[in-house]
């Protein structure tokens, strides 16, 4: 053993073994061979001194030069697209603005120690993605992009010029704190999570065309209802933005959790629960509609609050041209006709998107077929109806008896000189059925309970000709 | 056995020096790329390149930047190990001349950035620029006429303080945040400047409507009244020509000289009496006004040879929109001067020969080439 040690660390000395001795190191094992040898040698002898300095030496550029090319690779975009499941994020990054710096520079908050942090989280990743990938991958609220992110490359000198005619006072929003997701969530991403069109069985859907077709403006910019939801938020007194989770999407797994642990609760009551839910969501439904309209009537000045931010359309917006036939005196009695001629002009400011903070699940399928092509309006009445009964600025007054109903004891009697020809019939069918509403229909529902066949149970008169 | 110990223990001696080599060779070697790769580092932090008090007011005004979050060597540096190479030697002369003052300043950059540099953060293809207040510009277009982005962008860093001759070696010392600040509050200096768009769209034959770069298309509201075109415009010119021309100077195919703001060394040059072009000059030389300008007005019917001066009596000025009074060099198209029939005096006795601007040696009498000027009918009241 000594004079193995003594001849060299490595080298030639195996051809002066035989073969016998051979095998015993064999049998002692590699490691513990190795660490007897190194035991064995004579630290005296200057050669073995150098020997080891040249060794750790070496070894300690293994070790950083691998350390920093790791580190490299796995902060490059190209390794996080390494993985299939980031294929929507990937193909979203490359296609927005913000393709030019890398994922890391953004997801991992700037600093060493940071980096190094997310890397061993990130381990779990690895497990994940060869145990089972999850069915969505969302930005959690501990990994949300901070604002110091946004800050290494945008600087606070930038007068910030926003598109259009909206004004947005960033100073004003920085000073409270705002975080910059809050409004700027879909920048690069286009809110693919919240739409939901980076689950699982999809990913293979996103390409780098696909993207671009899929990263529609709307979800790129701000969205209004944000604005208009912390808008009222603050306005009662709250600042939604200090909760995380307002910042971030939805997770579906926690989501999942607490539904899980919901029902846990639930199998002790079950019967009585099943019920009460159902009533709970129709009132958070209702609930939230009577909030939105609340907000459209604030907008349109027709109810003034005393509220610190006006939620008026000229807070925001340099011109809200309110267009010409609105100012007509009659247009609140008077606008039917025009919203079935062009549903689609008035759908511009009218549609119920605008108002709610909410983005709806899509079918990234029918998203890619259906391409950004707009369809042509024709002019349609069921169409027009419909909007007035489930739009909710539309439904806002709809929903009221109009004026001309005055009370109902006299309105009953009176009314068959308003209903008499046909175009007058329809003016009333735009809140009334004309029959019981079937419990099954798709049909959207009519503001008010009462339908004709509730009297007129055998039809009209004019109805056999 | 310990014979042959010792027989093996002889080479180490030469192994022994081998492995000192070696080691200390590599050792060497770490320490050399160590150190180099930290001075490359430190000298391409911004903070480094602002140690000398030459580029204060470089440092000061990008501090005060929308690019303070991108460091120098960014922009100013191409991408690229020879460029860079290129760089650090360049950096080492100026060094070297700034150690033996030879250094000429102020600073200039010695090219301009390329385009490389601003699209490693800017994907233009990507983003749809939202450029401020009423303005168009098609950012696509652009590119591909081959403009590069410091053609219009060049004051976005440093708010064109060589140009505004701020970079004097005897001002290094009064550069400060605040200074760098101030130089670049003004937007005027960090934008891109409409005189940029208007040479180049003129050098390159492009529209210069207004309508082309401006949503609102910037006609003011009096051009809007009636009689603007046939009645009140001359009259609003008369009093605030500086304004029409803020605009229609860009509108002449030829350039104008003279309408703009006297210089104070001018002024005082001249002892405060600089002759101003008036709004007729402005008519005659604005090939914008001219063009309708040198239109026969409606005015003018047959009769109006015989009538015109109980016109001219009125206001003999409002003619001069038009015609000249005499003949010069710098009258333009119309070829109508009141001189061509109304000859000052031309008596033998007076010299009017000398003044005239066409040399008259040798001839008594009008000729033919008289009347490309003057009118026949009128000469020949007296010379028969």
């Amino acid at each position: 053993m000594g004079r193995v040690s003594l001849v060299a660390i490595w080298g030639k000395k195996n051809k002066d073994i035989d073969p016998e001795s051979r095998e015993d190191r064999k049998k002692t094992g590699l490691i513990r061979g190795l660490w007897q040898k190194f035991r064995g040698i004579d630290w005296k002898n200057p050669v073995n001194r150098w020997k080891l300095l040249f060794v750790s030496l070496v070894g300690c550029i293994v070790v950083f030069g691998g350390g920093y090319g790791v580190l490299t690779m796995t902060n490059s975009p190209t390794f996080c697209a390494s993985c299939h499941e980031m294929a929507p994020e990937y193909s979203t990054f490359t296609a927005s603005a913000h393709n030019q710096i890398s994922c890391v520079q953004c997801h991992i908050k700037p600093g060493f120690t940071n980096m190094i942090t997310h890397k061993m989280k990130s381990m779990k990743e690895v497990y994940y993605h060869v145990t089972g990938v999850p069915e969505q991958i969302v930005q959690t609220e501990e990994e949300a992009v901070s604002n110091e992110n946004c800050l290494q490359c945008h600087s606070k000198n930038r007068l910030v010029t926003a598109s259009g005619d909206l004004k947005v006072n960033h100073k004003g929003h920085i000073e409270e704190d705002i975080p910059c997701i809050t409004c700027h969530a879909g920048v690069v991403h286009a809110k693919m999570a919240t739409r939901g069109i980076n689950v699982e069985e999809v990913r293979g859907e996103w390409t780098k065309e696909s993207a671009e077709k899929l990263m529609e403006k709307k979800y790129l910019r701000p969205n209004m209802g944000t604005c208009i939801d912390c808008h009222d938020k603050v306005n009662n007194g709250e600042k939604p933005w200090k909760d995380p989770a307002y910042n971030v999407p939805v997770n579906p797994e926690e989501v999942e959790k607490k539904l899980e642990e919901n029902d846990k609760d639930a199998t002790k009551e079950t019967a009585k629960k099943e019920t009460s839910e159902a009533e709970t969501t129709e009132a958070v439904a209702a609930a939230s509609n009577a909030k939105t309209q609340d907000i459209i009537l604030q907008a349109i000045g027709k109810q003034k609050k005393d509220v610190k931010i006006s939620m008026e359309c000229e807070t925001c917006h340099k011109q809200t041209e309110i267009p010409k036939t609105h100012k007509n005196v009659d247009w609140g009695n008077n606008h039917g006709g025009t919203a079935i001629q062009q549903l689609d002009k008035c759908m511009n400011c009218h549609q119920d998107s605008k108002w709610v903070r909410e983005i709806p699940k899509e079918d990234i399928v029918s998203l890619l077929k259906m391409g950004n092509q707009k369809v042509k309006y024709t002019p349609n009445v069921s169409l027009a109806k419909e909007q007035a009964r489930t739009n909710k600025f539309c439904s806002a007054c709809h929903s009221d008896r109009p004026e001309s109903h005055g009370d109902s004891d006299q309105w009953l009697t009176s009314h068959a000189n308003k209903a008499k020809t046909k175009e007058m019939k329809a003016e009333c069918f735009v809140c009334h059925d004309r029959e019981k509403p079937k419990a099954d229909t798709t049909n959207a529902k009519a503001p008010t309970d009462v339908y004709c066949q509730y009297c007129h149970r055998t039809g009209f008169k004019d109805d056999k000709k | 056995m310990e014979e042959e110990h010792m027989n093996k223990t002889s080479p180490p001696r030469t192994r022994y020096k081998v492995y000192k080599y070696l080691t200390v060779a590599l050792l060497f070697i770490v320490v050399f790329f160590s150190l180099g790769l930290i001075g490359v580092e430190t000298t391409s932090s911004s903070s480094f390149c602002s140690s000398c008090h030459e580029m204060k007011p470089e440092y000061y005004t990008w501090k005060a930047s929308t690019h303070s979050e991108v460091d120098c060597v960014k922009c100013h540096i191409g991408s690229g190990t020879e460029e860079y190479a290129k760089a650090k030697a360049n950096g080492l002369m100026q060094v070297y001349k700034k150690a033996t003052q030879t250094y000429t300043a102020p600073i200039r950059m010695p090219k301009e950035i390329p385009d490389s540099a601003c699209e490693s953060c800017h994907d233009v293809s990507k983003r749809e620029v939202t450029a401020s207040g009423d303005i168009i510009i098609p950012h696509d277009k652009h590119q591909n006429k081959d403009i590069e982005c410091i053609q219009c962008h060049n004051g976005v860093a440093h708010g064109k303080i060589a140009d505004r001759k701020m970079t004097f070696q005897t001002d290094y010392e009064k550069w400060d945040t605040k200074t760098g600040t101030s130089a670049m509050a003004d937007l005027k200096f960090t934008r891109p400047d409409m005189d940029t768009c208007i040479d180049c769209h003129k050098a390159r034959k492009v529209t210069i409507e207004c309508s082309a770069c401006h949503k609102t298309g910037m006609v003011p509201k009096s051009h809007k009244a009636e009689d603007f075109k046939t009645k009140t415009h001359g009259k609003q010119a008369a009093e605030n020509l500086m304004k029409c021309n803020q605009c229609h100077s860009d509108m002449s195919k030829e350039p104008l000289k003279g309408y703009e703001d006297v210089s104070v060394i001018d002024r005082f040059l001249n002892n405060n009496q600089v002759k101003q072009k008036n709004h007729y000059n402005y008519a005659k030389e604005n090939t914008f006004c001219k063009d309708c300008h040198s239109k026969r007005p409606a005015s003018h019917n047959r009769n109006f040879f015989d009538s015109h001066g109980a016109t001219a009596n009125k206001n003999q000025e409002s003619c001069q929109a038009c015609h000249e009074v005499k003949r010069s060099n710098e009258t333009g198209g119309n070829q109508v001067t009141c001189s061509s029939c109304h000859p000052s005096k031309h008596s033998q006795k007076t010299s009017w020969k000398v003044n005239h601007p066409i040399s008259l040696e040798g001839v008594s009498k009008p000729s033919a080439k008289c009347y490309t000027c003057h009118a026949k009918v009128s000469c020949e009241k007296c010379h028969k």
